[in-house]
């Protein structure tokens, strides 16, 4: 119909972005909030930051510090209350501001999708995980209700679910926790999205899940995916990311390869977030 | 007086299955199981735990979610009533104790709970939350509790004039402050704390694991501190105990446990810890561990045996 929806089909039909392009460009990002009688809270005061296909970013800072807003603003899933000044989100050569809602739907679970804190909240205590993992599938058009069905047990199975075809038939309440994180893994990923935004996905969960979670994540990257990582665990950005931006009270305080920030890091926020950060058999 | 000769004294009466070490235990849990009835049959939340928490010192309880954890602080608070087994506080078998006595016992056992503004009164300001303890057994007048509310806020590092503002107006931190204001206002000689840092930014994590170690030194504080950051739990306790399914795994010493873990879920659990200032975890799992599997503990059965003075380790029969 647009040129838009030219665009959504060469890009889905071609793996590589052109150009050197990174697959998410974000820059100088400003989004604030109106208040009544007050000035409006600057939650995101120019951040910019990229992710390559392959990839993962941390953004790490602390609760109110701006990093689920700033996720948030590149999917279009803003509160109404707040609003994007200024700034430019590309995604894959593609302006993702101007996008109108019909055309960020399309994107939505397809291309871009999200991974939420609590599973508990994000999955659909009313529908069975069969009918949250084929929604995405089918209302994208993606493929038949049989190979969508076919898809939900192979995505159920990838994150390490036993049983997966049995599992299809459940309500979220009839899984432990580590396994509901599991499956909304699943629900995200069954499309195949070019890139994945997890909002604290190992918070919730136990030591040894997080790690079966970040091992998910890890093959998802191997296979190209990119991901942008909201974290407060600088062990889990360690282990997991590439790069990391720091955010603080709104701004992009330190940006750079993760280790290097960890090992060097130059902001005195960063600094100390670290010093706060315990981890087991280091000296406190 | 030396002691140091009555400490030795006190723990080599006490037994091998003794967490105590030195002085005498203000808790003894000993053989507490908890069955709950649930319409999938019944689900042994508590199986035959057993340890001691000496006075003045803090023993760590670490374990996954659905461990028992919380089950074990329920049943020392005297909340639900065990299965079988016994908790003792101060030497008196809690159940054996008349509601009056238990309500005297109760002043000196207080809990801090995970969600600092979830166990706080949101109509109740701060002050008449920190008071509330002492308003519910009549003791002092309006204006003596006032009083105390302000100087609780300050021994928790927060200000007087706070006393007439909302749980709301605060940040998560400064409500778990308020929290533990409220548990210390009966001057307890237990704290139980379930997960109080769990729900905190690691910044703010940092403050209030510093308040409790000042807390520790200054009023001699005796606590269960549960949590499944075994990071925090190496910081504050001495001793450690690691459940799994129910099951006491591994107990002993906090330097014993995190040099030496036996247990293969303990030593999971310590290798499942990301490093952050290292690409190396500080502690690698050998290969045995990762084949073991907590159901093993359910289909296997094993006893926990005593592997050094006062380290105890789950072994299969």
């Amino acid at each position: 119909m647009s040129a838009f929806t030219d665009v959504t089909e060469a890009s889905t039909t071609t793996t590589t972005v052109p150009g050197d392009a990174p697959l998410l460009a974000v820059r100088d990002l400003r989004v604030w909030f109106d208040r009544k009688r007050q000035e409006p809270l600057k939650a995101v005061d120019g951040l910019s930051y990229t992710v390559d296909a392959g990839r993962a970013r941390a953004i790490v800072g602390e609760s109110g510090s701006g990093k689920t807003v700033a996720a948030r603003a590149v999917l279009g899933l803003l509160p109404g209350t707040s609003r994007i000044v200024d700034g430019e989100i590309a995604f894959g050569g593609r302006d993702l501001r101007s996008a109108s809602p019909e055309q960020l739907r399309r994107i939505r679970g397809r291309e871009i999708a999200m991974v939420f804190q609590n599973a508990s909240e994000a999955l659909n205590p009313t529908l069975t995980l069969e009918r949250q993992l084929t929604e995405h599938l089918l209302w994208h058009r993606i493929c038949s209700r049989k190979e969508a069905g076919q898809r939900a047990i192979q995505a159920l199975a990838d994150v390490g679910i036993p049983e997966p075809a049995a599992k299809l038939r459940m309500y979220p309440f009839q899984l432990s926790g580590g396994m509901r994180q599991r499956a909304m893994l699943a629900v995200a990923t069954v499309t195949r999205p070019k890139l994945l935004i997890a909002d604290e996905p190992t918070t919730a969960v136990d030591v040894t899940v997080q790690r079966q979670v970040l091992d998910l994540l890890q093959r998802l990257k191997d296979d190209g995916m990119a991901i942008v990582m909201i974290t407060h665990d600088l062990g889990v950005a360690r282990a997991f990311c590439d790069d990391v931006t720091v955010m603080y009270q709104g701004r992009q305080v330190e940006e750079g390869p993760i280790r290097q920030v960890i090992d060097n890091p130059r902001d005195a926020y960063t600094r100390r977030l670290l010093e706060s950060t315990l981890e087991v058999g280091h000296e406190h | 007086m030396s002691t140091d000769a009555a400490e030795l004294a006190v723990s080599s009466s006490s037994g091998p299955s003794s967490l105590a070490g030195r002085g005498e235990a203000l808790v003894e849990l000993r053989g507490l199981s908890k069955t709950f009835q649930t319409r999938s049959g019944p689900v042994r939340a508590v199986d035959d735990v057993s340890f001691d928490i000496a006075r003045g010192t803090t023993v760590g309880l670490v374990g996954e979610s659905g461990s028992g954890k919380s089950t074990v602080a329920r049943l020392l608070m005297a909340l639900q009533r065990p299965t079988a087994g016994e908790v003792r506080f101060d030497g008196q078998d809690l159940a054996r104790l008349r509601r009056r006595e238990l309500r005297g016992i109760r002043r000196r056992m207080q809990m801090v709970f995970q969600n600092p503004y979830g166990s706080l009164l949101p109509h109740f300001t701060v002050g008449t939350n920190i008071i509330e303890p002492l308003r519910l057994r009549g003791e002092g007048d309006r204006h003596g509790r006032r009083e105390i509310a302000g100087r609780m806020l300050e021994t928790v590092g927060l200000e007087a004039a706070m006393v007439d503002l909302y749980p709301r107006q605060f940040s998560g931190g400064q409500q778990q402050r308020i929290a533990v204001a409220r548990a210390l206002v009966l001057e307890p000689d237990l704290l139980v704390c379930d997960e109080p840092t769990s729900s905190l930014d690691v910044s703010v994590q940092a403050q209030i694991l510093r308040l409790f170690e000042e807390l520790q030194e200054r009023m001699h504080l005796t606590m269960l501190f549960i949590s499944h950051n075994l990071a925090v739990v190496e910081k504050l306790a001495s001793q450690i105990v690691v459940m799994a399914r129910g099951k006491i795994v591994e107990q002993g010493p906090t330097t014993a446990i995190f040099d030496g873990p036996q247990h293969p879920y303990t030593q999971t659990l310590l290798a499942a810890a990301l490093p952050v200032r290292s690409d190396t975890s500080a502690y690698v799992a050998p290969a045995s561990a990762r084949a073991w599997v907590p159901e093993r503990l359910a289909e296997v059965p094993s006893e926990l045996r005593e592997m050094a003075p006062g380290h105890l380790v789950r072994v299969e029969l």
